[in-house]
Protein backbone atom coordinates (compact mmCIF):
# COMPACT_ATOMS: atom_id res chain seq x y z
CA UNK A 1 0.00 0.00 0.00
CA UNK A 2 1.07 3.16 -1.20
CA UNK A 3 1.12 6.20 1.53
CA UNK A 4 3.12 8.23 -0.71
CA UNK A 5 0.60 9.82 -2.82
CA UNK A 6 -1.70 10.97 0.22
CA UNK A 7 0.94 12.37 2.70
CA UNK A 8 2.53 14.76 -0.25
CA UNK A 9 -1.46 16.06 -1.41
CA UNK A 10 -1.52 16.60 2.47
CA UNK A 11 1.58 18.82 2.65
CA UNK A 12 0.96 20.76 -0.56
CA UNK A 13 -2.52 21.42 0.23
CA UNK A 14 -1.62 22.73 3.20
CA UNK A 15 1.21 24.98 1.83
CA UNK A 16 -1.13 25.82 -1.06
CA UNK A 17 -4.07 26.96 1.76
CA UNK A 18 -1.60 28.91 3.71
CA UNK A 19 -0.34 31.04 0.64
CA UNK A 20 -3.73 31.46 -0.49
CA UNK A 21 -5.35 32.81 2.17
CA UNK A 22 -2.40 35.38 2.88
CA UNK A 23 -2.55 36.17 -1.19
CA UNK A 24 -6.45 36.28 -1.96
CA UNK A 25 -5.88 33.72 -4.45
CA UNK A 26 -8.59 33.05 -6.88
CA UNK A 27 -8.47 32.01 -10.46
CA UNK A 28 -12.37 32.59 -12.04
CA UNK A 29 -11.86 36.42 -10.06
CA UNK A 30 -8.71 36.59 -12.00
CA UNK A 31 -10.92 36.85 -15.38
CA UNK A 32 -13.97 38.64 -13.77
CA UNK A 33 -11.73 41.51 -12.10
CA UNK A 34 -10.03 41.54 -15.79
CA UNK A 35 -13.48 42.07 -17.13
CA UNK A 36 -15.42 44.56 -14.90
CA UNK A 37 -12.43 46.48 -13.98
CA UNK A 38 -9.62 45.88 -16.12
CA UNK A 39 -7.42 45.01 -12.78
CA UNK A 40 -4.59 42.43 -13.66
CA UNK A 41 -3.25 41.62 -10.07
CA UNK A 42 -4.74 37.93 -9.94
CA UNK A 43 -5.03 37.41 -13.60
CA UNK A 44 -0.52 37.43 -13.19
CA UNK A 45 -0.95 34.84 -10.68
CA UNK A 46 -3.16 32.65 -13.02
CA UNK A 47 -0.32 32.81 -15.58
CA UNK A 48 2.50 32.75 -13.53
CA UNK A 49 0.99 29.19 -12.61
CA UNK A 50 0.58 28.01 -16.39
CA UNK A 51 4.00 28.75 -17.20
CA UNK A 52 5.31 27.48 -14.22
CA UNK A 53 3.75 24.34 -15.09
CA UNK A 54 5.20 24.27 -18.01
CA UNK A 55 8.57 24.65 -17.63
CA UNK A 56 8.39 22.08 -14.10
CA UNK A 57 6.78 19.60 -16.90
CA UNK A 58 9.34 20.19 -19.69
CA UNK A 59 12.12 19.69 -17.01
CA UNK A 60 10.74 16.80 -15.61
CA UNK A 61 10.04 14.43 -18.61
CA UNK A 62 13.57 13.95 -19.01
CA UNK A 63 14.04 13.28 -15.67
CA UNK A 64 11.09 11.27 -14.26
CA UNK A 65 9.59 8.38 -16.12
CA UNK A 66 5.92 9.26 -15.21
CA UNK A 67 5.79 12.28 -17.35
CA UNK A 68 6.79 10.43 -20.53
CA UNK A 69 3.60 11.50 -21.88
CA UNK A 70 4.05 14.60 -21.49
CA UNK A 71 3.16 16.86 -24.71
CA UNK A 72 -0.18 14.77 -24.55
CA UNK A 73 -0.88 15.75 -28.32
CA UNK A 74 1.97 14.16 -29.43
CA UNK A 75 2.43 11.62 -26.80
CA UNK A 76 -1.00 10.45 -25.17
CA UNK A 77 -3.35 10.52 -27.58
CA UNK A 78 -1.84 7.17 -29.25
CA UNK A 79 -1.93 5.46 -25.95
CA UNK A 80 -5.33 5.60 -25.09
CA UNK A 81 -6.08 4.71 -28.81
CA UNK A 82 -4.35 1.48 -27.98
CA UNK A 83 -6.05 0.40 -24.85
CA UNK A 84 -9.26 0.42 -26.75
CA UNK A 85 -8.09 -1.30 -29.04
CA UNK A 86 -7.02 -3.88 -27.54
CA UNK A 87 -10.75 -4.73 -26.00
CA UNK A 88 -11.54 -4.43 -30.12
CA UNK A 89 -12.76 -1.39 -30.39
CA UNK A 90 -10.96 0.54 -33.10
CA UNK A 91 -10.01 4.18 -32.26
CA UNK A 92 -8.22 5.99 -34.34
CA UNK A 93 -5.27 7.62 -32.54
CA UNK A 94 -5.95 11.66 -32.41
CA UNK A 95 -4.21 14.70 -31.33
CA UNK A 96 -7.61 15.17 -29.56
CA UNK A 97 -8.49 12.99 -27.45
CA UNK A 98 -8.32 14.93 -23.41
CA UNK A 99 -6.51 13.52 -20.50
CA UNK A 100 -8.90 11.09 -18.77
CA UNK A 101 -10.84 12.89 -15.69
CA UNK A 102 -13.18 11.04 -15.40
CA UNK A 103 -13.07 7.45 -16.23
CA UNK A 104 -17.05 7.00 -16.36
CA UNK A 105 -16.86 9.99 -19.46
CA UNK A 106 -14.40 8.54 -21.40
CA UNK A 107 -15.46 7.56 -24.88
CA UNK A 108 -13.50 7.26 -28.55
CA UNK A 109 -15.53 9.82 -29.92
CA UNK A 110 -13.60 13.06 -30.46
CA UNK A 111 -17.29 14.89 -31.31
CA UNK A 112 -18.80 13.60 -27.53
CA UNK A 113 -15.49 15.42 -26.06
CA UNK A 114 -15.71 18.65 -27.76
CA UNK A 115 -19.56 18.97 -26.68
CA UNK A 116 -19.07 18.02 -22.49
CA UNK A 117 -15.94 20.39 -22.72
CA UNK A 118 -18.25 23.19 -24.02
CA UNK A 119 -21.21 22.57 -22.09
CA UNK A 120 -19.42 22.08 -18.70
CA UNK A 121 -17.24 24.81 -19.72
CA UNK A 122 -19.80 27.46 -19.94
CA UNK A 123 -21.38 25.55 -16.29
CA UNK A 124 -18.55 26.13 -14.83
CA UNK A 125 -17.74 29.97 -15.60
CA UNK A 126 -21.31 30.94 -15.31
CA UNK A 127 -21.80 29.37 -11.46
CA UNK A 128 -18.43 30.12 -10.41
CA UNK A 129 -18.95 33.44 -10.77
CA UNK A 130 -22.71 33.91 -9.60
CA UNK A 131 -21.12 31.71 -5.97
CA UNK A 132 -18.56 34.31 -5.62
CA UNK A 133 -15.16 32.52 -7.29
CA UNK A 134 -13.71 29.22 -7.59
CA UNK A 135 -14.04 26.59 -5.57
CA UNK A 136 -10.51 26.91 -4.05
CA UNK A 137 -11.20 30.63 -2.65
CA UNK A 138 -14.96 29.41 -1.35
CA UNK A 139 -12.52 26.71 0.82
CA UNK A 140 -10.19 29.56 2.18
CA UNK A 141 -13.80 31.41 2.86
CA UNK A 142 -15.20 29.09 4.81
CA UNK A 143 -11.64 28.24 6.99
CA UNK A 144 -12.74 32.55 7.64
CA UNK A 145 -15.57 31.55 8.72
CA UNK A 146 -18.04 32.41 5.81
CA UNK A 147 -21.77 30.60 6.28
CA UNK A 148 -22.40 30.47 2.92
CA UNK A 149 -18.97 28.70 1.79
CA UNK A 150 -19.32 25.96 4.21
CA UNK A 151 -22.93 25.21 2.91
CA UNK A 152 -20.94 25.33 -0.69
CA UNK A 153 -18.71 22.84 0.45
CA UNK A 154 -21.94 20.52 1.48
CA UNK A 155 -23.35 21.20 -2.06
CA UNK A 156 -20.00 19.83 -3.65
CA UNK A 157 -20.45 16.47 -1.35
CA UNK A 158 -24.39 16.05 -2.30
CA UNK A 159 -23.49 16.63 -5.99
CA UNK A 160 -20.67 14.24 -6.02
CA UNK A 161 -22.96 11.52 -4.76
CA UNK A 162 -25.68 12.67 -7.41
CA UNK A 163 -23.07 12.30 -10.35
CA UNK A 164 -22.37 8.95 -9.79
CA UNK A 165 -25.45 7.67 -9.47
CA UNK A 166 -27.80 9.46 -11.94
CA UNK A 167 -26.05 11.56 -14.30
CA UNK A 168 -23.12 9.19 -15.44
CA UNK A 169 -25.20 6.27 -16.44
CA UNK A 170 -27.34 8.74 -18.72
CA UNK A 171 -24.28 10.71 -20.33
CA UNK A 172 -22.47 7.34 -20.33
CA UNK A 173 -25.55 5.44 -22.83
CA UNK A 174 -25.86 9.08 -25.06
CA UNK A 175 -22.61 9.08 -26.02
CA UNK A 176 -21.07 5.74 -25.97
CA UNK B 1 8.06 39.91 2.34
CA UNK B 2 4.14 40.71 1.41
CA UNK B 3 2.73 37.45 -0.53
CA UNK B 4 1.93 38.29 -4.13
CA UNK B 5 -0.66 36.06 -6.41
CA UNK B 6 2.72 36.09 -8.76
CA UNK B 7 4.36 34.14 -6.24
CA UNK B 8 2.01 31.20 -5.05
CA UNK B 9 1.38 30.83 -9.10
CA UNK B 10 4.98 29.71 -8.98
CA UNK B 11 5.37 27.67 -6.21
CA UNK B 12 2.03 25.92 -7.01
CA UNK B 13 2.89 25.01 -10.69
CA UNK B 14 6.22 24.13 -10.16
CA UNK B 15 5.14 21.69 -6.67
CA UNK B 16 2.04 20.71 -9.46
CA UNK B 17 4.49 19.00 -11.28
CA UNK B 18 7.00 18.00 -8.79
CA UNK B 19 4.27 15.60 -7.10
CA UNK B 20 3.08 13.96 -10.28
CA UNK B 21 6.93 13.44 -11.22
CA UNK B 22 8.00 12.53 -7.75
CA UNK B 23 5.41 11.44 -5.83
CA UNK B 24 3.49 9.09 -7.91
CA UNK B 25 0.37 10.96 -8.21
CA UNK B 26 -0.05 8.94 -11.49
CA UNK B 27 -2.48 7.53 -12.86
CA UNK B 28 -4.51 9.82 -14.42
CA UNK B 29 -1.96 12.11 -15.71
CA UNK B 30 -2.04 15.79 -14.83
CA UNK B 31 -3.51 15.16 -11.18
CA UNK B 32 -1.86 17.31 -9.08
CA UNK B 33 -4.01 20.05 -7.70
CA UNK B 34 -7.79 19.54 -8.62
CA UNK B 35 -11.04 20.82 -5.41
CA UNK B 36 -13.28 19.41 -7.29
CA UNK B 37 -11.95 15.81 -8.65
CA UNK B 38 -10.30 15.32 -4.88
CA UNK B 39 -12.85 15.95 -3.22
CA UNK B 40 -14.97 13.51 -5.13
CA UNK B 41 -12.20 10.23 -4.55
CA UNK B 42 -12.70 11.40 -0.99
CA UNK B 43 -16.06 11.12 -0.72
CA UNK B 44 -16.61 8.18 -3.25
CA UNK B 45 -14.16 6.28 -0.95
CA UNK B 46 -15.73 6.97 2.14
CA UNK B 47 -19.24 6.36 1.24
CA UNK B 48 -18.20 2.88 -0.91
CA UNK B 49 -16.75 1.95 2.63
CA UNK B 50 -19.87 2.42 4.37
CA UNK B 51 -22.28 1.30 2.23
CA UNK B 52 -20.47 -1.43 -0.10
CA UNK B 53 -23.29 -1.56 -2.64
CA UNK B 54 -22.10 2.01 -4.08
CA UNK B 55 -19.17 0.93 -5.60
CA UNK B 56 -20.11 -2.44 -6.61
CA UNK B 57 -19.95 -3.23 -10.94
CA UNK B 58 -20.54 -6.53 -12.06
CA UNK B 59 -18.88 -8.45 -8.69
CA UNK B 60 -16.10 -6.02 -8.04
CA UNK B 61 -16.03 -3.42 -5.75
CA UNK B 62 -14.17 -0.19 -7.62
CA UNK B 63 -14.11 3.01 -6.53
CA UNK B 64 -15.81 5.61 -8.88
CA UNK B 65 -12.54 7.94 -9.29
CA UNK B 66 -9.00 8.01 -9.99
CA UNK B 67 -7.11 5.26 -10.14
CA UNK B 68 -4.53 6.37 -7.48
CA UNK B 69 -7.24 6.67 -4.73
CA UNK B 70 -8.17 3.24 -4.50
CA UNK B 71 -6.19 2.02 -1.33
CA UNK B 72 -5.99 5.70 0.10
CA UNK B 73 -7.71 8.70 -0.78
CA UNK B 74 -5.60 11.78 -1.56
CA UNK B 75 -6.26 14.02 0.75
CA UNK B 76 -5.62 17.94 -0.55
CA UNK B 77 -9.13 19.49 0.32
CA UNK B 78 -8.21 18.65 4.55
CA UNK B 79 -4.92 20.08 3.83
CA UNK B 80 -6.32 23.46 2.61
CA UNK B 81 -9.01 23.99 5.15
CA UNK B 82 -6.06 23.20 7.60
CA UNK B 83 -3.57 25.21 6.06
CA UNK B 84 -6.17 28.32 5.60
CA UNK B 85 -7.67 28.09 8.90
CA UNK B 86 -4.10 27.93 10.49
CA UNK B 87 -3.36 31.49 8.57
CA UNK B 88 -6.25 33.34 9.16
CA UNK B 89 -6.04 32.66 13.23
CA UNK B 90 -2.44 33.77 12.95
CA UNK B 91 -3.46 37.00 11.51
CA UNK B 92 -7.06 37.58 12.82
CA UNK B 93 -8.77 37.25 10.25
CA UNK B 94 -10.92 34.81 11.29
CA UNK B 95 -15.01 35.75 11.87
CA UNK B 96 -17.91 34.30 11.79
CA UNK B 97 -19.87 36.54 8.40
CA UNK B 98 -22.89 35.47 6.50
CA UNK B 99 -23.48 37.12 2.64
CA UNK B 100 -25.93 39.94 1.87
CA UNK B 101 -26.59 39.68 -1.39
CA UNK B 102 -29.16 38.22 -2.64
CA UNK B 103 -27.56 35.23 -4.51
CA UNK B 104 -24.99 34.39 -2.74
CA UNK B 105 -27.13 33.43 0.58
CA UNK B 106 -26.47 30.27 2.03
CA UNK B 107 -29.41 28.34 1.10
CA UNK B 108 -28.71 29.46 -2.88
CA UNK B 109 -24.86 28.75 -2.31
CA UNK B 110 -25.93 24.88 -1.56
CA UNK B 111 -27.73 24.28 -4.93
CA UNK B 112 -24.32 26.49 -6.86
CA UNK B 113 -22.33 23.69 -4.89
CA UNK B 114 -24.54 20.96 -6.53
CA UNK B 115 -24.44 22.57 -9.86
CA UNK B 116 -20.68 23.26 -9.99
CA UNK B 117 -19.44 19.67 -9.43
CA UNK B 118 -21.80 18.14 -11.87
CA UNK B 119 -20.32 20.66 -14.48
CA UNK B 120 -16.78 20.17 -13.34
CA UNK B 121 -17.16 16.32 -13.45
CA UNK B 122 -18.90 16.61 -17.13
CA UNK B 123 -15.96 19.34 -18.45
CA UNK B 124 -12.55 16.79 -16.69
CA UNK B 125 -11.56 18.98 -13.75
CA UNK B 126 -11.95 22.41 -12.00
CA UNK B 127 -10.64 25.49 -13.14
CA UNK B 128 -6.83 25.03 -11.97
CA UNK B 129 -7.02 21.22 -13.52
CA UNK B 130 -7.93 22.83 -16.42
CA UNK B 131 -4.69 25.14 -16.45
CA UNK B 132 -2.69 22.11 -15.13
CA UNK B 133 -3.99 19.93 -18.63
CA UNK B 134 -3.29 23.57 -20.82
CA UNK B 135 0.25 23.47 -19.66
CA UNK B 136 0.48 19.23 -20.36
CA UNK B 137 -0.56 20.32 -23.23
CA UNK B 138 -4.27 18.65 -24.47
CA UNK B 139 -6.04 20.50 -26.91
CA UNK B 140 -9.42 19.69 -25.60
CA UNK B 141 -8.35 21.32 -22.66
CA UNK B 142 -7.51 24.56 -24.01
CA UNK B 143 -10.74 25.14 -26.00
CA UNK B 144 -12.11 24.09 -22.38
CA UNK B 145 -10.44 27.32 -20.98
CA UNK B 146 -11.61 29.48 -22.97
CA UNK B 147 -15.20 28.04 -22.59
CA UNK B 148 -14.63 29.02 -18.81
CA UNK B 149 -13.79 32.20 -20.13
CA UNK B 150 -17.27 32.71 -21.99
CA UNK B 151 -19.57 31.59 -19.43
CA UNK B 152 -17.48 34.41 -16.82
CA UNK B 153 -18.28 37.13 -19.07
CA UNK B 154 -21.75 35.87 -19.86
CA UNK B 155 -22.01 35.80 -15.93
CA UNK B 156 -20.50 39.48 -15.21
CA UNK B 157 -22.77 41.06 -18.35
CA UNK B 158 -25.62 39.63 -16.23
CA UNK B 159 -24.56 41.24 -12.64
CA UNK B 160 -24.31 44.49 -14.28
CA UNK B 161 -27.92 44.56 -15.35
CA UNK B 162 -29.38 42.74 -11.62
CA UNK B 163 -27.87 45.46 -9.38
CA UNK C 1 -17.57 65.23 5.91
CA UNK C 2 -18.75 62.97 2.18
CA UNK C 3 -21.02 63.58 -0.27
CA UNK C 4 -22.03 60.18 -1.05
CA UNK C 5 -21.30 57.40 1.29
CA UNK C 6 -21.17 53.68 0.52
CA UNK C 7 -22.26 50.97 2.67
CA UNK C 8 -20.56 47.64 1.51
CA UNK C 9 -20.44 45.72 4.78
CA UNK C 10 -21.23 42.37 4.74
CA UNK C 11 -20.48 41.70 0.60
CA UNK C 12 -17.82 40.02 -1.36
CA UNK C 13 -15.95 40.80 -4.56
CA UNK C 14 -17.13 41.73 -6.42
CA UNK C 15 -19.79 43.51 -5.02
CA UNK C 16 -17.97 46.61 -3.05
CA UNK C 17 -15.36 47.38 -6.33
CA UNK C 18 -18.53 47.47 -8.49
CA UNK C 19 -21.03 49.77 -6.29
CA UNK C 20 -17.65 52.82 -5.82
CA UNK C 21 -17.03 52.49 -9.65
CA UNK C 22 -20.70 53.76 -10.24
CA UNK C 23 -20.94 55.89 -7.41
CA UNK C 24 -17.14 57.44 -9.17
CA UNK C 25 -19.34 57.79 -12.62
CA UNK C 26 -22.33 59.37 -11.05
CA UNK C 27 -20.28 62.92 -8.92
CA UNK C 28 -18.46 65.39 -10.18
CA UNK C 29 -14.74 65.94 -10.37
CA UNK C 30 -13.32 67.15 -6.73
CA UNK C 31 -16.30 65.86 -4.77
CA UNK C 32 -15.70 62.95 -2.00
CA UNK C 33 -16.55 59.36 -1.30
CA UNK C 34 -17.02 57.53 1.74
CA UNK C 35 -16.64 53.50 1.64
CA UNK C 36 -17.59 51.85 4.56
CA UNK C 37 -16.57 47.85 4.66
CA UNK C 38 -15.64 45.33 6.90
CA UNK C 39 -14.06 42.68 4.52
CA UNK C 40 -10.31 42.73 4.50
CA UNK C 41 -9.79 41.66 0.93
CA UNK C 42 -12.26 44.26 -0.47
CA UNK C 43 -9.89 47.00 1.01
CA UNK C 44 -7.06 46.37 -1.01
CA UNK C 45 -9.41 45.87 -3.84
CA UNK C 46 -11.17 48.95 -3.49
CA UNK C 47 -7.92 50.88 -3.17
CA UNK C 48 -6.02 49.21 -6.06
CA UNK C 49 -8.57 50.33 -8.16
CA UNK C 50 -9.20 53.69 -7.37
CA UNK C 51 -5.95 54.64 -7.70
CA UNK C 52 -5.09 53.03 -10.79
CA UNK C 53 -7.42 55.64 -12.49
CA UNK C 54 -6.03 58.34 -11.55
CA UNK C 55 -8.21 59.25 -7.97
CA UNK C 56 -6.69 60.23 -4.79
CA UNK C 57 -7.05 58.15 -1.01
CA UNK C 58 -7.53 60.63 1.37
CA UNK C 59 -7.39 58.57 4.33
CA UNK C 60 -8.20 55.48 5.52
CA UNK C 61 -9.48 55.16 9.18
CA UNK C 62 -10.24 51.73 11.22
CA UNK C 63 -12.51 51.60 13.77
CA UNK C 64 -12.64 48.17 15.22
CA UNK C 65 -14.09 45.55 12.65
CA UNK C 66 -14.68 48.60 10.21
CA UNK C 67 -13.14 50.05 7.79
CA UNK C 68 -13.76 53.91 6.77
CA UNK C 69 -12.27 55.08 3.57
CA UNK C 70 -12.37 58.37 1.72
CA UNK C 71 -11.54 58.73 -1.65
CA UNK C 72 -11.60 62.33 -3.93
CA UNK C 73 -11.96 62.25 -7.68
CA UNK C 74 -9.71 63.98 -9.98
Amino acid sequence: MDYLPAIATLCLGFIFGYLGQRARMCFIGGMRDWWLVKDTYLLKGLFAFFISALIGFSIFHFLAPAIKTFPWFINGGNLFAAKWSKIGVSATPSFMLPVPGDPITWSYKIGAHLILAIIGGLGVGFISTFAGGCPFRQHVMAAEGSRSAILYIFGLIVGAILFHKIIAPFVKALLL
Amino acid sequence: MKITATIVGIVAGFLAAFVQAFMHVIPPPAYGICIACHMRDLVNWIVAHIYPIYGLSKGKLIIPGGPVSYYIPVLTVIGVLIGASFAARINNEFRWKTMRVAWQKPWVEFFWGIGFMISALLMGGCPIRTALKSAYLDITAIIGFFMIFIGVIIACELIKKIS
Amino acid sequence: MADVTIDVCGEVCPMPVLKTKKALENINSGQTIEVICDYPPSKENVQRFVTSEGNEVLEVKEEGDKVKILIKKR
